[in-house]
C-alpha cells in the first residue's frame, strides 16, 4: 500500500519536474522581439590617430566668416579617438530627435555671470541658450567668429575690434547689437555683484579698460596690456550675450539676478530656449525655429546629472543618456575598452596637483622652505599614485604639459625626476636645523579615489622622512574652505587645469599679485614668464613662454603637478555635427541624429 | 475626536520647535561653509566674506535661528542659499510629490503582497510554505535597501540582462505554481480526509500562473537607470509607474517581509482564541472564520507598523532616491542641503518630514477608533 502510494507520488513528481524543466528552459531562453535590436553603440570603423597628432580637419564645416584673429596654434585637438561626433551639419532632412546629456556637475543657474563656467559646470547648457561671440576651432586651433562676424586686433593685441552679424535677434525679438554686447559684458565688471554670482570671468573682463560702440554692429575693446588670446574671453561666459531687457524685467524681484537665472526665456540668441529648469533634476531646452544659423535638428536637449562617472556611463550604456561627460580615468578606460570612442577629448594639464602652501597670507608653514617643496617633488612617484587612485588608467606625469598636449616638446618640458634618497636628505637637512619636527598636513576630500590617492601620497612622503597627517575633509567644499578661506593647510589635493586652448588663465594664479593666488607663491621670474605668456600671439611664443614657466617652476616648486586629467565627452555613434570649442564646451546648433 | 486632533497638533508644534532647534544647532557646528557652496573654488577671499555677510552667517546662532523661525511660521522657509532663484518651498513642492509617491506605492505593494502571504503562512503554520516564507522574509529583512536597489538595477535596468531576469522571475513563479499543482495532484490521488483540499491548491496554482503571465506581459522592459517621469509629464501615467516601480519595490520588499511575519504571528495567535473555537464549532467555513473573525483583530499591529513604516519611508527614501536618481526630497535635502551646509533646505525638509510623520501617526490613532470597538467605547 505504502509502496504504491510512493510510486504514484513519484510519477506525479517526475511529471511535474519535467513540465517545470521545460518551462524553465523556455522562459530563461525565451527572447523578446527586441532582442535583435542592440541598444549599445554601433562600432564605427575609422582609423585612430596617434597621440599628439593633429586629427583630420576635413569633417567639420567651416564657418562662412573667416577669422582675423592673430595666429594661434595650428591645432589644440588632443583626442586620440577620431572626432566622429563633429562631422556633418544639420540640414532640413536631418531634423528631429531628442537627446539627454549626462553632465559632470550642475550649473548654479542659467545666467552666464552665475554659472562657474567650463563644460564641467554649465557651459554647454549656457552656450545652447546664449551662443558665443567667438569659438575655438579645435581643428585649426584658431578662434573664429561665431555669433560675431569678425574679430581683429591691432599689432600688439591691445585693441580688438568685434564686428557683429546683421539681423541677429534674441529669443524675444530684440536686436543683438553693439550696445547689447557692451551692456552684457559690462555685467562681469560689477565688483558689487549680487548674491549668487560667483563667476570669475570678471577677472578676464577686468583687463578691458574700455568698450566702445563704433557703430551699431561694431565694438572696440581696449585692453590694459597685450593679450594674444583675448578671444578666449569672448568664447567664454562674457561672450554669451544676455539681453538686458529681459534681465531688467525682473527688477521688481527681491533678487533680480537670481530670478533671471532660473528663467531667462527670451534672453539668449542661441539655438535653444529654456523649457524647464528644475535644479537637481533636469534642464530641458527646446530648439528655436528661427535660429540665426539655420535649422536646429535636435528638437530637445535634456541635461541631467548622475552621481559619478560610473553611473553616468551606465546610463549611457543603457541609452538613458546619449551624451555623457566623463572625467574619471577608470570610467573613460572602460568606455574605450567597450569601443565607445565617438568622443571629444579635452586635456587638463596639471589637472592633479599637490597644492603647497608657500606661506599664503603671512602664514609660516614648513613648506615655505623651498627645500621641503623640492623634497615633496622628488618623493612624488606619479605612477604609484595613479596605480592606487586610478588602477593605472590615468595620465600620470610630473610635468607642466602632458605628452599629448599640443605644446609638448620633450626637450622643453622634461619630467621632474623622482629621487627618494635626495628627498630624504633634504628633509633631514631641514629637520637638523631644529625648527621643524618633520610633520606635515595633507588635506584631501573624502571621495573614494581621493582617499586612495591620499594613502599613496602619505606613503611616498613618509618614505622620504615626512610624518604625514592626512586630513580627509568631509566634502570638497570643506577642502576649499580649508585652503582658500582659512588658508590653514600645508599640502592639499588640487588641480590647476591648464588647457591647451588657454594656458594663460590657469597659470595666472601663480603671479605674486593674483587675487586667486592660493599658495602665497611669489617669484619675479615666474611673473615675467607669465606676462610673456599673456602677450604671446603665436604658437612658438606660447610654447616658449610655457617652457620658461616650467623652468622657473622646477627651480622654485610652487606646487607639484602629478597628472593630466582627461575630459571625455562621449556621444552615441549616431550623433553627428557637434562642434567642440574651448574649456570642454560643445555647441549643438549643427548637431543631428543620423538615421 | 476633536480633542485628540487638537492634542496631536499641539504636540506637533512642540516637537517642531525642538527638532528644528536641534537641527539648526547641529548644522551650525558641523564643518562646512555655505559661502563656499555659493561661490565654488574660484572666488577670492573678499568674495567669500561678502557672501557670508549677505547671508548673515556671522551672526550668533540664536539670532539666525530666531530669524529663520520668524519667517518659517509664516510659511516662508527662505531661498535656497546655493541657488537663490528658488525658494525652499518651491523646491519642496517639486520634490516632495516624488518622495510621497514612492513611499505610498511601496506601502501599497507591501500590503497587497504581505497580507495574503501572512494569512497563508498562518494557515499552514509549521508547514513548508510557512518555513520557506519565514526564511525568505528573514533574508529580505537582512538585505540593506541600497543593496536591494542596486540588485534590482543590476538585473532589470541593464539592456542585456533584463529579459533574462524577467524570465527567471517568471520561472520562479511557475515553480511555485508547479509545486501547488504537485500538491494538488498528490492530494487527488490520496485517500481519506486529505483529498478534500486539492481544489484549494489548484485554485491557488491558477492564481499564481495568472500572476506569472501578468508579470511576463506587463513587466516593463524599458526601465531607466535614472530619472523620473512625473505624473504631470507628457509621458503619462504608465511611464510614471514604470519609473516608480523599482524604487518602490526596493522599499517594499523589506516591508513585505516585516508585515508578513507580523500578520502571520498575529493571525496564528488569534486562531487560538476561544471565539475562533466557538466559530468553528458553529460550523462556519474556514474562509469566513479567517476573514470575518480573525483578520480584523489581527490587523492592529500591522496598521500601526504600516503607519510608522510609511512615515519612515517618506523620511528615509534618500538611499533609494540616490540609487535610482530620483528628484525627491531625500536627495534634495542631502545634496542641496546637508552637503552644501544650506540650513534653509535642511530645516525646510525637517519640518515637512516631521509633519508628515506626525500626521500619519495621528491617522493611525484615528483608524484604531474605527477598527476596534473597545477603543471607541472606552473613550465614551
Amino acid at each position: 500500500m505504502l509502496t504504491r502510494k510512493i510510486s504514484t507520488r513519484r510519477k506525479v513528481q517526475a511529471l511535474v519536474a519535467l513540465i517545470l524543466s521545460l518551462a524553465l528552459i523556455a522562459t530563461a531562453c525565451g527572447s523578446d522581439d527586441d532582442d535583435d535590436e542592440s541598444t549599445g553603440p554601433v562600432e564605427v570603423e575609422t582609423p585612430t590617430t596617434q597621440a599628439g597628432e593633429s586629427p583630420d580637419p576635413g569633417d567639420e564645416p567651416s564657418d562662412p566668416a573667416e577669422t582675423e584673429s592673430p595666429a594661434t596654434p595650428p591645432s589644440t585637438t588632443t583626442t586620440e579617438a577620431p572626432e566622429v561626433a563633429t562631422g556633418g551639419e544639420c540640414t532640413e532632412d536631418r531634423m528631429g530627435g531628442e537627446i539627454t546629456f549626462g553632465v559632470f556637475s550642475e550649473t548654479a543657474g542659467l545666467d552666464p555671470t552665475v554659472s562657474t563656467g567650463s563644460g564641467v559646470t554649465g557651459m554647454n547648457e549656457l552656450m545652447a541658450i546664449y551662443d558665443v561671440l567667438i569659438r575655438l576651432d579645435r581643428n585649426t586651433g584658431e578662434y573664429i567668429p561665431h555669433l560675431a562676424e569678425s574679430l581683429e586686433s591691432n599689432d600688439d593685441s591691445t585693441v580688438w575690434t568685434l564686428g557683429l552679424r546683421e539681423g541677429i535677434t534674441f529669443g524675444n525679438g530684440d536686436p543683438l547689437n553693439a550696445e547689447a554686447v557692451i551692456a552684457s559684458i559690462d555685467r562681469f565688471n560689477n565688483t558689487d555683484r549680487a548674491l549668487g554670482q560667483g563667476n570669475q570671468s570678471g577677472a578676464f573682463v577686468s583687463y578691458i579698460t574700455e568698450m566702445v560702440a563704433l557703430d551699431d554692429l561694431t565694438v572696440q575693446f581696449t585692453l590694459d596690456e597685450p593679450w594674444g588670446t583675448f578671444p578666449y574671453t569672448l568664447a567664454d561666459e562674457p561672450g554669451m550675450i544676455v539681453n538686458m531687457n529681459v534681465l531688467n524685467s525682473y527688477s521688481d524681484e527681491e533678487n533680480p539676478i537670481a530670478a533671471f537665472s532660473r528663467n531667462p526665456v527670451g534672453a539668449g540668441a542661441g539655438p535653444y530656449e529654456v523649457e524647464r529648469y528644475a535644479p537637481g533634476e533636469e534642464i530641458v531646452l527646446r530648439a528655436k525655429d528661427d535660429y540665426w544659423g539655420g535649422p536646429v535638428c535636435i528638437e530637445k536637449i535634456t541635461f541631467v546629472r548622475f552621481a559619478g562617472a560610473s553611473a553616468t556611463y551606465d546610463a549611457f550604456q543603457n541609452d538613458d543618456v546619449q551624451v555623457a561627460f566623463l572625467r574619471e580615468p577608470r570610467a573613460i578606460a572602460e568606455a574605450r575598452s567597450n569601443g565607445d570612442e565617438n568622443a571629444l577629448v579635452f586635456l587638463q594639464n596639471t589637472g592633479g596637483v599637490i597644492l603647497i602652501n608657500n606661506g599664503v597670507r603671512d602664514s609660516t608653514p614648513p613648506t615655505a622652505d623651498v627645500r621641503l617643496r623640492r623634497a615633496i617633488l622628488l618623493a612624488t612617484d606619479t605612477s604609484v599614485m595613479d596605480e592606487r587612485a586610478n588602477d593605472g588608467t590615468g595620465l600620470p606625469g610630473k610635468t607642466l604639459l602632458s605628452d599629448r598636449s599640443f605644446y609638448y616638446d620633450a626637450d622643453l618640458f622634461p619630467e621632474s625626476p623622482t629621487d627618494a634618497d635626495e628627498a630624504r636628505r633634504l628633509v633631514e637637512e631641514v629637520k637638523a636645523e631644529g625648527n621643524w619636527d618633520g610633520t606635515i598636513r595633507l588635506h584631501c576630500h573624502n571621495a573614494p579615489s581621493r582617499v586612495d590617492w591620499a594613502i599613496a601620497a602619505e606613503a611616498l612622503l613618509e618614505n622620504a622622512g615626512f610624518e604625514v597627517e592626512v586630513i580627509n575633509d568631509g566634502t570638497i567644499q570643506d577642502l576649499i574652505g580649508a585652503v582658500i578661506i582659512q588658508a590653514d593647510y600645508d599640502l592639499a589635493c588640487w588641480g590647476f587645469n591648464l588647457a591647451d586652448d588657454t594656458p594663460y588663465i590657469p597659470v595666472l594664479q601663480h603671479t605674486c599679485t593674483s587675487r586667486s593666488n592660493r599658495t602665497g607663491y611669489c617669484s619675479e621670474d615666474m611673473d615675467a614668464a607669465i606676462a610673456s605668456l599673456r602677450a604671446a600671439g603665436t604658437y612658438a611664443e606660447t610654447q616658449r613662454a610655457l617652457a620658461d614657466i616650467w623652468e622657473v617652476w622646477q627651480e622654485t616648486v610652487p606646487s607639484v603637478s602629478y597628472e593630466t586629467i582627461e575630459e571625455y565627452i562621449l556621444f552615441k555613434d549616431n550623433i553627428r555635427g557637434v562642434i567642440g570649442t574651448q574649456a570642454s564646451g560643445v555647441l549643438f546648433h549643427d548637431a543631428y541624429i543620423e538615421q | 475626536m476633536a480633542r485628540l486632533v487638537a492634542l496631536k497638533l499641539l504636540r506637533l508644534v512642540l516637537l517642531m520647535f525642538i527638532v528644528t532647534a536641534a537641527v539648526f544647532m547641529l548644522i551650525s557646528v558641523v564643518p562646512g561653509d555655505p559661502a563656499v557652496a555659493v561661490l565654488g573654488a574660484e572666488a577670492t577671499l573678499a568674495d567669500y566674506e561678502r557672501v557670508r555677510e549677505e547671508l548673515n552667517l556671522d551672526a550668533p546662532i540664536w539670532e539666525r535661528y530666531a530669524s529663520w523661525m520668524g519667517d518659517a511660521v509664516t510659511g516662508d522657509f527662505g531661498n535656497q542659499l546655493t541657488n537663490q532663484g528658488f525658494t525652499v518651498v518651491e523646491r519642496i513642492q517639486q520634490t516632495f510629490p516624488v518622495t510621497l509617491e514612492i513611499a505610498a506605492l511601496s506601502m501599497v505593494i507591501a500590503l497587497l503582497v504581505s497580507i495574503p502571504l501572512g494569512i497563508f503562512a498562518a494557515l499552514y503554520q509549521g508547514r513548508f510554505f510557512d518555513r520557506f516564507s519565514s526564511g525568505t522574509a528573514f533574508a529580505a529583512i537582512a538585505l540593506p535597501s541600497f543593496l536591494l536597489g542596486l540588485l534590482l538595477k543590476f538585473f532589470f535596468v541593464d539592456n542585456d540582462r533584463q529579459d533574462i531576469s524577467r524570465n527567471f522571475v517568471v520561472a520562479l513563479i511557475l515553480f511555485v505554481a508547479a509545486w501547488l499543482i504537485w500538491r494538488a495532484l498528490a492530494q487527488l490521488v490520496a485517500k481519506g480526509s486529505r483529498k478534500q483540499n486539492y481544489s484549494t491548491d489548484f485554485s491557488l496554482a491558477v492564481v499564481v500562473i495568472a500572476v506569472a503571465v501578468a508579470f511576463y506581459v506587463w513587466w516593463p522592459d524599458d526601465f531607466k537607470s535614472g530619472g523620473f517621469a512625473r505624473l504631470t509629464s507628457d509621458e503619462g501615467i504608465l511611464a510614471n509607474l514604470r519609473d516608480a516601480l523599482l524604487p518602490a519595490l526596493t522599499i517594499a520588499i523589506t516591508e513585505i517581509a516585516v508585515f508578513m511575519r507580523l500578520l502571520r504571528s498575529d493571525i496564528a495567535s488569534t486562531l487560538q482564541e476561544d471565539f475562533i473555537l466557538a466559530a468553528r464549532t458553529r460550523g462556519l467555513s474556514r474562509q469566513r472564520i479567517l476573514f470575518r473573525h480573525a483578520l480584523r483583530p489581527s490587523s492592529f499591529s500591522l496598521i500601526t507598523l504600516a503607519g510608522v513604516s510609511f512615515g519612515r519611508a517618506i523620511g528615509g527614501t534618500v538611499i533609494v532616491e540616490t540609487v535610482f536618481k530620483l528628484p525627491g526630497m531625500g536627495t534634495f535635502i542631502v545634496n542641496q542641503g546637508v552637503n552644501l551646509s544650506d540650513y534653509n533646505v535642511v530645516l525646510g525638509g525637517v519640518v515637512v518630514f516631521t509633519t508628515a510623520f506626525m500626521l500619519l501617526n495621528t491617522g493611525v490613532d484615528i483608524a484604531y477608533n474605527y477598527l476596534d470597538p473597545r477603543i471607541r467605547r472606552g473613550r465614551r
